[in-house]
């Protein structure tokens, strides 16, 4: 791209980047503020380094920031690109045509808007933040920005400063919506930052999917993404939330994502890692009040020089609580991930019943896996277990698969295959089991079924 | 109240808040032996754990007196010292802790070895243990008598034995404790015909004139080696009926689908225990 | 003789405690507070080469320069300059008990060591605050040139194999508590196993604070030969204070081909003594090295065994027991480096904390490319008694290579309910029921010890939960 809006190409950790980014947005006082005390907090906020404990593992030394362009307007961009062809692109992309559900793009992401949106129940809202600042101006006051705070993170700040493009979800008290909410983010072009947040509500006992999947149009072009996640479950809610980050492998990933949960609410949360270049993720739970459970699923599938860091939290701070996570990582070549995870049970959390599972299997010696499970228990009526293993291919099953006439090359690809159905299986809805399924498969370099 | 009797009058115990025992009545006298015989679920074995004093049941109404003395405020540990033992149909496996170890620590409990002063509190217990040499030499004897090989008592109690031997343990226990009551819970499950007969001679060895015996029971069959002179069926969290030795022949011959139609109770049986007992027996 | 651990408690007095101390003259006091002087002053008193006057030295400038540690226990209250670095509490280290001064002979006999010799031992080391005061080895086995002496004395005696291994696993900058180690140590034992000998029966050294504020830096070096064995033991104890003690020891360990060392702590420091301690082994081809690591005493633990696999074919083990208490925490745990192939490793963790103590397992298995057909498995396992006390489990795991076969487990629980109602059951009072679960729960670690040291594990255990559960 040689022609790009002015804002585009400026630098964004520049203060006049900022006050032009902000004189653009058509928002209200309160996020106006609020977008202040991000920038704030950005610019004293220094990025980590590998001297923090948290960040040890993943060198981030090689980003420059103002190589990235902040979201713009996009004045004249239609008239560079084929506007078609990039949406014939993105649906193919996102195999619009064969998943089941509402779609959302990315205000940011081109093409944009919501397909099938008439079909959701009264009072549900899915729908662009920007589109119900005035409309929810209560909804969003009170839960925006309030399980991740701006000066949470360098990455939670710069992402508030820059928040646009993201979602917000709400589900009313009592209502069930079956088919999955979709929402997509497409990076379109080279150098082009993501900061869409998404903002997730379930009234009491509500129900409803979400699926989250990003892209690159282009498999070499850089990219950033800085985003923030945020659930609510209210008392006897149920979410089934899927992450799926899928950039190309030239794109920095930073994502903090929290998630409370009050009495009775239940998340099954899938994360899928399968795009990156560096990415840093940090998935917390906070079960807040009794009954409530969550389970933690992840996929993550690496290969080439990815480099993939997976923070969790099983933050248990209410009593009779369950938590149960099982993180599978397959790695190639020279692909690195981290697992870090931790079970906290305060005090008055007696009756806590939390598990934690990481599991890696490496396909090359030049790959390399840490695992960190930790447990920090202050409350004695508990059953807290982790557990983590790394090995190779199994020689004895290959050699048992081969004995039955399945070629090596198979067999391998089975056990490999095999290793994600065990999580797989944990899945409680079969469209997005089979979806997730496909998806690993095309990484791994399966498209269709061995056999 | 009779001396030396064990009574349940009227018990009545929840488990989690759901009527699991609803109004038991047994009397057993010293030197008799009963049979509680009753289908999957009706509540034999939380009565078991209920006079023993397991937390999880809670009693909602009725007394369990021993020799005229309530039990049921005392702590499971001094309802043994009273007497009372209860072999469990599922054992607990406790690693790292020898047979040797356990028992002698439970023999020397339940005997008060060298107990001066009852202290109430329970807090200052003394670590009063039977020499090692007088209880080893009594160990051998009653384990070679149970047909458990010596090297059991060094293995960790319960831990990876077979059903068969987890059963022989608890009657090695019972020989060792002697108690004055004894409830086997479910005792013949999973034992096949030789250690069943060698459980159950374990048992009649002692029995006697001072001791009572309850035997809880699905099958007739350990009714043929251990000889009851009184059968109690129990369906519903109570006894519904009671008889001499025959009455579990009437059982195995009719089945508890009889006794259920007989009373027009409405629990729903598993399907094995609508066939006749015959069958299973054979 | 049996094999049974209780059997043999029946013969230990109850009032098995430690806390005493005694009031004596000692032969040197140095000033209080760390200094370039007193480094000197230490270097002096000792007659040592100039180039151990250097490597203290240079070793004191790196601990100035380090960073505090951040990371694990809390050590904020500790005060480098309120402790005393080097307490001289005889002129010699004698050979035969009868030739150690009385009231130092009377505080070992009264922890029952001249006794342990001559029961079980093939040697016996005592250290009294900061000087070794009695080495005794059995006459076969200095003939077969096994040697073990106080490592002040090691210096003297073996100057060329001393400085061939001093400070080569375990450079001073390797961390801040080495560093100041490598600055004032004094004492600790120096063994050395020559090729293809199997010292049969255990080795123990003792190690005593007896002075209050006092800095214990012993500095223990043991090289097994090719094909050799050795088992060293050790035992710690102090007065109970007001104030810190810090105890703070370098271990290096050389097993060379084919030989083994089993390495084993009972740790039982006053609750006001720090304990900041580095041990490591190096492991060559085929050899073994086991650490046996029990912490009951001390405020602050902080110790992590570490072996090196570096040779084809090696094996490490760590298996540790921590025991918190009130005011107490116990931050433990292995560190593994798995360098060559074929290698494995065992990490067993058992922990239990109570009145409010933390145990927390930090460990860290490490797999290097290239060690390739390499297994660990990682066990740990925590109880927490009571709803005051913490347990946390920190395992680091570094995987650089794919033909490996890495597990870690980790639970933390109550003593379980239906262990406890069915030995109750059995008439056992709860207090008692609670403790044999617990000693049940260790005992796989246990079992691992010498038995005169599985005993007192046991009954100090035993004291530790005492009137633990009304």
């Amino acid at each position: 791209m040689t022609v790009m809006p002015s804002i585009n190409s400026m630098n964004m950790m520049k203060e006049d980047t900022f006050h032009k980014f902000q004189s653009q947005q058509n928002e209200p006082v309160w996020m106006q503020a609020h977008r202040q005390t991000a920038w704030e907090a950005a610019n004293e906020l220094p990025l980590p380094n590998l001297k923090d404990e948290s960040w040890r593992r993943t060198d981030i030394r090689s980003l420059k920031l103002e190589e990235f362009q902040i979201p713009g307007n996009y004045e004249g961009f239609s008239k560079l690109v084929d506007f078609r062809k990039l949406e014939k692109e993105a649906k193919e992309r996102f195999e619009l045509g064969r998943s089941h559900g509402i779609f959302l793009m990315s205000r940011d992401s081109l093409p944009h808007g919501c397909v099938g949106c008439e079909k959701l129940p009264e009072g549900v809202v899915f729908d662009y933040l920007e589109n119900v600042y005035s409309r929810r101006s209560e909804l969003l006051q009170k839960y925006y920005s309030k399980a991740v705070p701006s000066n949470d993170s360098k990455f939670a700040a710069i992402h508030y400063a820059y928040q646009s493009g993201g979602v917000v979800v709400y589900i009313p008290d009592n209502t069930q919506v079956e088919i999955p909410l979709n929402f997509y983010t497409l990076i379109t072009q080279s150098g082009q930052a993501d900061f869409t947040h998404v903002l997730i509500i379930l009234g009491r006992m509500s129900e409803a999917s979400f699926i989250r999947r990003t892209g690159s149009l282009e498999p070499e072009t850089p990219g950033l993404h800085c985003g923030v996640v945020e659930i609510f479950l209210q008392e006897g809610a149920k979410l089934r939330y899927v992450d799926i980050q899928d950039w190309n492998q030239k794109t920095w990933h930073f994502s903090t994502q929290r998630a409370y949960l009050s009495k009775d609410s239940q998340l099954e949360w899938i994360a899928v890692g399968a795009g990156g270049k560096i990415a840093k993720t940090n998935s917390n739970t906070h079960l807040k009040e009794e009954g409530s459970r969550v389970d933690m699923l992840g996929l993550i599938c690496v290969n080439g020089e990815q480099h993939l860091d997976y923070h969790t939290l099983q933050d248990h701070d209410a009593p009779n609580a369950a938590s149960d996570l099982l993180y599978n990582c397959v790695l190639d070549d020279k692909a690195r991930t981290v697992f870090r995870g931790m079970i906290r049970v305060h005090p008055n959390a007696q009756k806590t019943d939390a598990y934690q599972k990481n599991n890696n299997l490496s396909l090359n010696s030049d790959a390399r896996a840490d695992s960190i499970p930790g447990l920090e228990i202050e409350a004695n009526d508990v059953r807290c277990t982790h557990g983590s293993t790394t090995s190779e291919i199994n020689a004895e099953e290959v050699f048992y698969l081969m004995s039955r006439g399945i070629s090596r090359e198979n067999a391998e690809n089975l056990i490999v295959e095999g290793f994600f159905e065990t999580v797989l299986q944990r899945i409680s809805s079969e469209p997005i089991k089979d979806t997730l399924r496909t998806l690993i498969l095309r990484k791994l370099g399966l498209e269709e079924k061995p056999l | 109240m009779s001396k030396g009797t064990l009574e349940i009058i009227n018990l009545h115990a929840n488990v989690e808040g759901k009527p699991i025992l609803k109004g038991v009545n047994l009397v057993i006298k010293p030197g008799e032996i009963h049979a509680l015989m009753g289908p999957n679920g009706s509540g034999k074995s939380t009565l078991a754990y209920t006079i023993i004093g397991h937390p999880r049941y809670e009693i909602t109404q009725g007394e369990v007196l021993l020799d005229g003395k309530n039990i049921l405020e005392l702590k499971p540990n001094e309802r043994a010292v009273h007497g009372l033992f209860l072999a469990y149909q599922y054992p607990v496996a406790i690693p790292g802790i020898s047979v040797a170890n356990f028992l002698r620590s439970s023999v020397s409990a339940v005997r008060q070895y060298g107990k001066k002063t009852e202290d109430n509190s329970g807090a200052a217990e003394e670590n009063h243990l039977i020499p090692m040499r007088d209880f080893r030499k009594e160990l051998d004897e009653q384990m070679k008598m149970m047909g458990v090989e010596k090297s059991f008592a060094r293995r960790s109690l319960n831990d990876g034995f077979s059903g068969g031997e987890k059963k022989r343990m608890e009657i090695l226990q019972m020989s060792l404790l002697k108690p004055k009551y004894a409830i086997l819970d479910e005792t013949d499950s999973g034992l096949d015909i030789d250690a069943l007969r060698t459980v159950s001679e374990g048992v009649n060895r002692l029995s006697g004139p001072d001791l009572g015996v309850l035997v809880i029971t699905h099958y007739q069959r350990i009714l043929n080696y251990i000889k009851p002179q009184f059968v109690h069926i129990f369906m519903d969290g109570r006894i519904v009926e009671s008889g001499g030795a025959d009455l579990a022949l009437v059982l195995e011959d009719k089945g508890y689908e009889f006794i259920r139609q007989k009373y027009g109770l409405e629990i729903n049986l598993a399907a094995e225990d609508k066939i006749a007992l015959k069958e299973v027996v054979s | 003789m049996t094999n049974d651990v209780n059997e043999q408690l029946e013969v230990i007095p109850q009032d098995y405690k430690y806390g005493f101390h005694d009031d004596r003259v000692n032969s040197y006091k140095a000033e209080k507070g760390l200094s370039e002087k007193v480094v000197n002053v230490i270097s002096e008193i000792k007659g040592e080469p100039d180039w151990m006057r250097q490597f203290r030295l240079k070793a004191l400038q790196t601990f100035y320069s380090k960073p505090d540690v951040t990371w694990g226990a809390d050590l904020s209250t500790l005060n480098f300059q309120d402790i005393y670095y080097y307490i001289k509490p005889s002129d010699r280290s004698e050979r035969t008990w009868e030739e150690v001064p009385n009231d130092i002979k009377n505080t070992f006999e009264r922890l029952g060591i001249p006794e342990a010799e001559r029961k079980y031992l093939a040697g016996v080391g005592a250290q009294y605050d900061s000087e070794v005061v009695y080495h005794k080895l059995k006459e076969d086995l200095e003939n077969k040139g096994v040697i073990f002496l106080g490592t002040d004395q090691a210096l003297k005696e073996h100057p060329d194999l001393f400085k061939e291994y001093f400070g080569k696993l375990i450079p001073p900058a390797d961390n801040k508590y080495a560093a100041l180690n490598s600055a004032v140590w004094s004492g600790g034992s120096f063994i050395y196993v020559p090729p293809g000998v199997h010292v049969d029966i255990p080795l123990q050294a003792y190690f005593r604070i007896n002075s209050e504020r006092m800095g214990q830096f012993e500095r223990t070096l043991i090289i097994a030969d090719e094909g050799s064995f050795v088992h060293y033991v050790e035992g710690c104890t102090a007065p109970t204070y007001s104030s810190e003690s810090l105890h703070s020891a370098v271990v290096e360990i050389f097993v060379k081909r084919g030989g083994r060392v089993r390495y084993s702590t009972i740790q039982n420091w006053a609750n006001n003594v720090y304990n900041l301690v580095t041990k490591r082994a190096l492991c060559e081809e085929d050899a073994t090295m086991e650490w046996v690591d029990g912490n009951l005493g001390s405020s602050v633990t902080m110790k992590y065994p570490a072996v090196i696999l570096k040779g084809r074919g090696s094996h490490g083990e760590v298996l540790s027991i921590a025991f918190a208490g009130k005011g107490q925490h116990q931050d433990t745990g292995a560190k593994i480096i798995h360098v060559a192939p074929d290698t494995t490793s065992r990490i067993i963790s058992k922990s239990i904390s109570k009145d409010g103590g933390r145990a927390s397992y930090r460990g860290l298995l490490k797999v290097l490319e290239g060690a390739f057909r390499a297994k660990s498995n990682v066990v740990c396992d925590a109880l927490i008694l009571d709803d005051k006390s913490r347990s946390d489990t920190y395992p680091y795991i570094e995987v650089n290579e794919k033909q490996v076969s890495i597990g870690h487990e980790a639970t933390v629980s109550k003593i379980n309910d239906e262990q406890l109602f069915y030995l109750m059951s059995r008439g056992i009072a709860e207090g008692e029921a609670s403790s044999m679960i617990v000693n049940g729960f260790i005992e796989p670690l246990v079992k691992e010890l010498p038995m005169e040291y599985a005993i007192e594990l046991n009954r100090l255990i035993q004291l530790q939960m005492e009137g633990s559960v009304g």
